[in-house]
C-alpha cells in the first residue's frame, strides 16, 4: 500500500552534504514520504481504533473497506472523471457497505459468549469472501489509477525537497481531517456517546440512549475513513483486490505502538510507523518491511499498552 | 481408540477404492497432512482456549527447514523432518513468549503481526529459499544409514508412509491431551482465574500449548514438503494461518476427527469448486461466515451434539434437595493449636485511585481457628480476600503465611504454598464434569507438566478426588457437566475445588451466598466438620451461621478493623451494633 | 406504578431471585432492605433488564416492560442510580451531566436542567470542568444522582446511596430524597443504613437470600425493636 520513494540512484544531483552516505536532499525526501504514509495510516488506523475502543472487536473487514474505498473511487472516476466526486462517493458508498455488514452480520454476535472473538473471525471470513466479489465484478488484474492532472507534478521546492504536489494533497487533507474527526470526538454528541460508551457501554444505556444505533454509525464511520484511506492511496499503489490484507496488519501494529484507544495514540503511532517504513526503506532495503513488526514487539516487551495507551484498554 | 483404529484402517483400505489413482490418493494424502496441522492447530485452540492468527508461521518455518536440509544439507529424510518439527517447535515458543502477555482478541492480532516477519524474512532471502519461486530441487528422498532405504516414487507406498506416520501423530497428540498436562490445559480455558488459584502457571500451560501445537504443525509442513517435493512461498503466508483456523471450523473444535473431516471440506471446496466456479472463495468465506454464526461447533462437533445429547444424564431439578454432607476426617495429626500465626497480615493497605478499600488491617489467625470476618458492604471484606490470596496486590503492608512473607506472590504461587479459596460469585469450571472440576484441583498438588501417562491413572490424585466428592455429597452427579448442577450444588462444589488443592489455610467467601435457610444451616454444618482438618477463615453475612460456627470474629468497617473478639463479646459490642443498624 | 411479578433471577450460575413480588405505586417512597446477599441489587438490575427476569413479569404502568432493553426502560420513565456509580471517569461532569440529557432532547435544555442540578447539589458547580476521575466518593453519588435525574424519571431506582461514604453524606442523600418526593418522584430505595432508609420511606420490603420476607408500612419497623432484629437485625 505504500511507496518506497526514491532510491539514491535515481537521486538527480548528489548535494554537498551526505549522511550516512546518502545526500540531505535524498533525507528530506524520504522524510517526506513517511510524513505521508504516516498521514495516510492515521486515517485508516484512527477508524480501526475508534471501533475497536466502542465495540470491542478488531475488524478484520477494515481491509476491505480500504480496498472497497479504492475501487469506488476507481470507478466514480470511470464514470464521471471527477477524482474530487470519488472523494465523497468513496467514503459515503462504503460507508452504507459497512451498515449493511454491522447490521446485517455483527449484530448477531453481541452478547454472545465469546463475542469478541466471534468477531474476528466473522469479519475474517468477509474479508475472504469479498476479494473475490471484487474479481468477479472488476477483473482480477489491477485497475490503474492515475493521479489527477491537477495534482501531479512538482508543486514547489522547500530547500533541498521537492514537493511533489499530490502528496501535499494527501497532507492537506489529513491536516483538515484530523482536527475534524477530534472535534467530532469531542465536541459533538455522537463523539461523547462514543467516548462514554468506550469506557462504560451499559451505563450510556441505563441513560436512555440506544447505543446500537450509536454503534452503527461509528461502524459505519471507521468503513468510511478506510475507504477515503483508500481512494487517496489509490493513485500511488497499484489498485488490486488483495490491497486490503496488508494495511489491516500495518494499521494493527500503529494501534499498538501507539496506544489502544488513544487518538494521539493512532496519530504518533501512524506517524512513526509510516517514518519508519520510508527511512528503512532507503537505507536497508530487507528490513524494510520487517522493521515495523520488530518495533512492535519492542513495544510489547517495553511497554505493552503502547505510547498512549490507557491501563488497561489492551487486555482483551 | 476404536474410533482412531477403524479411521485407519479405512485409509489403509482406500487406494482399493482409490483404484490407486494417484489423484484420488494424492488428494488423500494433503486431506491427511493438512487435517494433522489442523488438528495441531486445534491443541491450541480447542483445548488451551487461545486463538492463534501465526500458525503460518509454525508450519512455513518447518516446511523450509525440512527443505534446506533436504535440498543444503542432504539430510535423511527423518533427520529433515525431525528438524522441520523443532523448527515449528522453535517458532511457537518465540511467538508464545512474545504475545503471552496479552489476551483474547489482540493475543491473536500479535500471532499474526508476527508471523508476517518469518513471512518477509523468507521473501528477503532469495538465494536461499527462493523468494516467490518457492524452494525446489529437493533431492531423492532417503532414510539415513544403515537403512539407507529410498522413499520409493510410487505413489501408494508413499501413502501408507505418510497414513503411518500422521497415525503416530495422532496418537501422540491423543496422548498429550489426556495426560495431566492435556487436562491441565482444558482447566485453563474453561477458567483460566480459578485454574491459576488452584496452583497452576496458566501462562506456562499455555506456552507448553504453544509449543506442542508448534511441533506437530512443524511436523505437518515437514510433510507437506516431502509431499509436494517442494515448498511454495504460500505456506508461510498469512492466508495460511487463516486457511487452518477455517478448516478447524468446518470440522469442530475438540475433537480428533473435526480437523480432518474440516481439511476435507476445506480441500474440496478448493479443488472441486474450483473447478466449476472460478470464484470459489466467496463460498469459502461465505460458509465460514455462516458457521461462526450458526453452527459454532462445526460439523463433527455438532454431530457430538446431538449425539451426546440423548444419552445425557438427567439434568437437576431445581426442587431436589441438597444432599446431606458425609461427615469428615478427624484432625490431621500435628494439627496442634500453636501461638504463632498462621495466617497473618499487617497494615495491609489496598487504594484504588482516590478510594482506600483496605486500610492498614492486622490480621492474626492461629492454625486450627475458624474465624469470621463480617462487616457492612463496602467494609471491604473481598478486597481483603483478594489481597490475602494475592488476586490483588497490597498498596502497602505485609502478608505472612507460614512465617513466609507472601505479599506479592502471585495466585498460583500463593495456592501451592497452602492457601486456597472459594468465591462469592460461584467460579467453577462450567464445561467440565463434577469430578473433573475435584480432580484437576487435586492434580495441581502432584504435577501440571506431566504430559506422558492417562491423567486418570494417577491414583492419588483419583483417590483424594473421590473423597471430596463423596464428602460433599455430589456422588450421584459426577459425570454431570458443573453448569448444570443447582445453584447450592455448585456452592458446594465451589468449596471442594479450594479443599481438593489440599489447604493448611481455607478462605471461604460467602459459602452461603444465594442459598436457601436449609441449604445454608448444611453449609455451616459443613464447613464447621471442615474446621477439624483446615484453619477456616469465612465472609459471611448471615448472622446466625457467624454465631453460630466461629471461633473468633473479625469485623471490617471503612477498610479497618473495628472489633475482634469472640461472638459473645461481638454480639455485646455496642461498636458492632452501630455500624450494622447505623443508628 | 411499578408491578413486578413472581419474578426470577439468576446471576451467572446463582439463582439469586426467587419468585420475587413488589409494587411502588406512583409517588410513592418504597425502601427494600436486606443483608448483604440477599438480593436487593438484583432486584434493581432485573427492573432495569440488565439482568434478565427468567420467570414472572415486570409491568410498567399498565405496560408489560419485562422483555424490553434498559435503554427502552429508562425512556419509558424509570431512572437507575448504580450502586457503583458508574461516572463516565475520562468525561468531565458537564459532559457526564450532558449525557443524560441526549435521550431527551439532545442536550438542547441544557441550562435549565443544570440549575435544578446545582439547586439540588451546589458543590457540583465548581468541578464541572473536572474529569470524572477526579471526583470523591461524595461528589461522584452527587453526579450520578443528578445524571439519573437527568432522563426525567417518573420513578427511580436508587442504589445504596450512602455506601462508602462519610455519615455526613447521609444527610445529604435524604434531603435529596425528600426533594425529589416533594416534586412528585417514586423512589424505590436500597439501602443499607436502615435508619435513612425507614425514615426516608413509607412502604419497605425485607428481601433475605432472594425472597421476600416481609412487606408492610416504613413507621411498623421503625418503631418495633423486635421485628427490626428479627428481620434485619445482628
Amino acid at each position: 500500500m505504500r511507496e518506497r520513494g526514491v532510491r539514491p540512484e535515481e537521486a538527480a544531483e548528489p548535494a554537498d552534504l551526505t549522511l550516512f552516505g546518502y545526500p540531505l536532499e535524498i533525507w528530506y525526501t524520504q522524510l517526506f514520504i513517511g510524513l505521508v504514509n504516516g498521514c495516510i495510516l492515521i486515517l485508516v488506523a484512527l477508524g480501526l481504533s475508534i471501533v475497536f475502543g466502542l465495540m470491542g472487536i478488531i475488524n478484520f473487514a477494515h481491509g476491505i473497506f480500504y480496498m472497497l474505498g479504492a475501487y469506488a473511487g476507481w470507478l466514480t472516476v470511470q464514470l464521471t472523471g471527477s477524482f474530487w466526486l470519488a472523494l465523497l462517493t468513496a467514503p459515503l458508498a462504503v460507508g452504507l457497505v459497512g451498515v449493511l455488514v454491522e447490521r446485517g452480520v455483527l449484530r448477531r454476535i453481541y452478547g454472545t459468549r465469546n463475542a469478541n472473538f466471534a468477531g474476528v473471525l466473522v469479519t475474517y471470513g468477509l474479508a475472504i469472501m469479498i476479494p473475490d466479489l471484487v474479481r468477479m465484478t472488476f477483473g482480477r488484474p489491477g485497475k490503474p489509477f492515475a493521479v489527477p492532472e491537477s495534482l501531479s507534478g512538482s508543486l514547489f521546492r522547500l530547500g533541498a525537497l521537492d514537493v511533489h504536489g499530490y502528496r501535499m494533497f494527501i497532507l492537506l487533507v489529513t491536516a483538515l481531517l484530523l482536527p475534524s474527526l477530534w472535534l467530532l470526538l469531542n465536541r459533538t454528541n455522537l463523539g461523547l456517546v462514543i467516548r462514554a460508551g468506550t469506557s462504560d457501554n451499559l451505563m450510556v444505556q441505563l441513560l436512555g440512549i440506544d447505543v446500537a444505533r450509536t454503534w452503527t454509525i461509528t461502524y459505519a464511520l471507521g468503513a468510511g475513513l478506510a475507504a477515503l484511506g483508500g481512494v487517496i492511496t489509490a493513485p500511488l499503489v497499484a489498485v488490486a483486490p488483495e490491497m486490503g490484507g496488508l494495511v489491516l496488519i500495518e494499521c494493527f501494529i500503529v494501534i499498538v505502538v501507539g496506544g489502544m484507544g488513544s487518538f494521539l495514540g493512532a496519530v504518533a503511532g501512524g506517524l512513526i510507523i509510516g517514518e519508519a517504513l520510508a527511512l528503512t526503506g532507503m537505507l536497508y532495503d530487507v528490513l524494510a518491511d520487517v522493521v515495523i513488526y520488530l518495533a512492535m514487539a519492542l513495544v510489547l516487551l517495553v511497554r505493552p499498552r503502547g505510547l498512549f495507551g490507557q491501563e488497561g484498554m489492551s487486555e482483551e | 481408540m476404536k474410533g482412531i483404529l477403524a479411521a485407519a484402517l479405512l485409509l489403509a483400505s482406500a487406494p482399493l477404492y482409490a483404484d490407486y489413482t494417484p489423484f484420488y490418493l494424492g488428494l488423500l494424502t494433503e486431506v491427511l497432512v493438512f487435517g494433522l496441522f489442523a488438528l495441531a492447530y486445534d491443541v491450541l485452540l480447542g483445548h488451551a482456549g487461545v486463538l492463534s492468527l501465526g500458525h503460518s508461521a509454525f508450519l512455513g518455518v518447518a516446511a523450509y527447514t525440512t527443505g534446506l536440509m533436504l535440498a543444503r544439507f542432504r539430510a535423511p529424510l527423518e533427520v529433515s523432518v525431525l528438524a522441520g518439527a523443532i523448527g515449528g517447535l522453535l517458532t511457537a515458543l518465540i511467538l508464545g513468549v512474545l504475545v503471552l502477555r496479552k489476551r483474547g482478541v489482540y493475543l491473536a492480532m500479535l500471532t499474526l503481526a508476527l508471523s508476517q516477519v518469518f513471512y518477509y524474512v523468507v521473501l528477503m532471502w532469495t538465494p536461499v529459499t527462493g523468494g516467490t519461486d518457492g524452494l525446489g530441487n529437493l533431492p531423492v528422498l532417503y532414510l539415513s544409514e544403515p537403512l539407507g532405504w529410498r522413499l520409493s516414487k510410487r505413489p501408494v507406498t508413499r501413502y501408507y508412509v505418510l497414513v503411518a506416520v500422521v497415525f503416530a501423530a495422532i496418537l501422540t497428540i491423543q496422548h498429550l491431551l489426556d495426560s495431566p498436562l492435556g487436562r491441565a490445559m482444558r482447566a485453563v480455558k474453561a477458567n483460566e482465574t480459578r485454574a491459576a488459584a488452584c496452583g497452576y502457571d496458566t501462562r506456562r500451560v499455555k506456552l507448553v500449548a504453544f509449543a506442542i501445537s508448534g511441533a506437530f504443525s512443524g511436523l505437518a509442513g515437514a510433510l507437506l514438503t516431502i509431499v509436494l517435493e517442494f515448498v511454495p512461498i504460500e505456506n508461510i503466508h498469512w492466508s495460511m494461518s487463516g486457511s487452518v483456523l477455517i478448516m478447524t471450523l468446518f470440522g469442530g473444535t475438540g475433537t480428533l476427527l473435526g480437523p480432518f473431516v474440516g481439511a476435507g471440506v476445506f480441500i474440496w471446496m478448493r479443488d472441486f469448486l474450483s473447478k466449476h466456479l472460478e470464484y470459489w472463495e466467496v463460498f469459502v468465506g461465505g460458509a465460514f461466515v455462516l458457521i461462526v454464526l450458526f453452527l459454532p461447533d462445526g460439523i463433527v462437533g455438532s454431530l457430538h451434539r446431538l449425539l451426546g445429547r440423548r444419552r445425557a444424564a438427567p439434568a437437576t431439578t431445581p426442587d431436589e434437595p441438597l444432599p446431606e454432607p458425609a461427615r469428615a476426617q478427624p484432625a490431621r495429626a500435628g494439627d496442634v493449636e500453636g501461638d504463632t500465626p498462621l495466617l497473618e497480615s499487617r497494615g495491609l493497605t489496598k487504594s484504588f485511585g482516590g478510594l482506600t478499600a483496605v486500610n492498614g488491617v492486622d490480621f492474626r489467625v492461629r492454625r486450627g481457628e475458624l474465624r469470621a470476618v463480617i462487616g457492612p458492604n463496602g467494609a471491604g471484606k473481598t478486597t481483603f480476600f483478594n489481597l490475602l490470596t494475592g488476586m490483588l496486590a497490597p498498596s502497602a503492608g505485609r502478608i505472612v503465611f507460614k512465617g513466609r512473607d507472601i505479599t506479592n506472590l502471585p495466585a498460583h504461587v500463593v495456592s501451592r504454598l497452602g492457601l486456597a479459596r472459594s468465591y462469592q460469585v460461584t467460579n467453577i469450571f462450567g464445561d467440565l464434569s463434577v469430578f473433573e472440576n475435584v480432580r484437576i484441583a487435586a492434580q495441581s498438588r502432584v504435577t501440571h507438566y506431566r504430559c506422558w501417562g492417562g491423567a486418570d491413572r494417577l491414583v492419588t490424585v483419583n483417590e483424594r478426588a473421590e473423597e471430596i466428592v463423596a464428602l460433599l455429597g455430589l456422588a450421584a452427579k459426577r459425570q454431570a457437566r458443573g453448569a448444570e448442577l443447582s445453584h447450592g450444588e455448585q456452592r458446594y462444589l465451589e468449596i471442594g475445588i479450594a479443599l481438593a488443592t489440599d489447604p493448611d489455610f481455607l478462605l471461604l467467601d460467602e459459602p452461603t451466598a444465594g442459598m436457601s435457610p436449609e441449604e445454608t444451616r448444611r453449609t455451616a454444618a459443613f464447613v464447621r466438620t471442615l474446621a477439624g482438618r483446615v484453619t477456616i477463615v469465612l465472609v459471611e453475612h448471615d448472622m446466625e451461621v457467624v454465631m453460630g460456627i466461629s471461633d473468633r470474629i473479625t469485623v471490617l468497617d471503612y477498610g479497618q478493623v473495628l472489633a475482634e473478639g469472640t461472638p459473645a463479646e461481638i454480639r455485646d459490642n455496642a461498636d458492632v451494633r452501630r455500624v450494622y443498624l447505623r443508628d | 406504578m411499578l408491578r413486578v411479578d413472581g419474578v426470577d433471577a439468576y446471576y451467572g450460575l446463582s439463582h439469586v431471585l426467587q419468585n420475587v413480588s413488589l409494587t411502588v405505586r406512583p409517588g410513592e417512597a418504597v425502601a427494600l432492605l436486606g443483608r448483604n446477599g440477599a438480593g436487593k441489587t438484583t432486584t434493581l438490575k432485573t427492573i432495569m433488564a440488565v439482568v434478565r427476569a427468567r420467570r414472572g413479569r415486570i409491568t410498567w404502568n399498565g405496560e408489560d416492560i419485562t422483555g424490553l432493553s434498559p435503554h427502552r426502560i429508562v425512556q419509558l420513565g424509570i431512572g437507575y442510580v448504580p450502586e457503583e456509580r458508574r461516572i463516565f471517569p475520562n468525561l468531565t461532569v458537564h459532559e457526564n451531566l450532558k449525557m443524560a440529557r441526549l435521550a431527551v432532547d439532545g442536550g438542547r435544555r441544557l441550562d435549565d436542567y443544570l440549575a435544578r442540578v446545582f439547586a439540588l447539589f451546589p458543590p457540583l458547580e465548581q468541578r464541572l470542568s473536572s474529569k470524572g476521575r477526579t471526583l470523591s466518593g461524595g461528589e461522584q453519588q452527587m453526579l450520578t444522582m443528578a445524571r439519573s435525574l437527568g432522563t426525567e424519571p417518573r420513578l427511580l431506582l436508587v442504589d445504596e446511596p450512602t455506601e462508602g461514604l462519610m455519615p455526613a453524606f447521609v444527610e445529604t442523600i435524604e434531603r435529596t430524597i425528600g426533594e425529589i418526593q416533594r416534586q412528585g418522584l417514586a423512589v424505590l430505595l436500597v439501602e443499607q443504613n436502615t435508619r435513612l432508609a425507614l425514615e426516608s420511606t413509607s412502604r419497605v420490603y425485607v428481601i433475605e437470600k432472594g425472597a421476600i420476607r416481609h412487606e408492610g408500612p416504613s413507621s411498623d419497623l421503625r418503631n418495633d425493636a423486635t421485628l427490626r432484629l428479627r428481620y434485619l437485625g445482628v
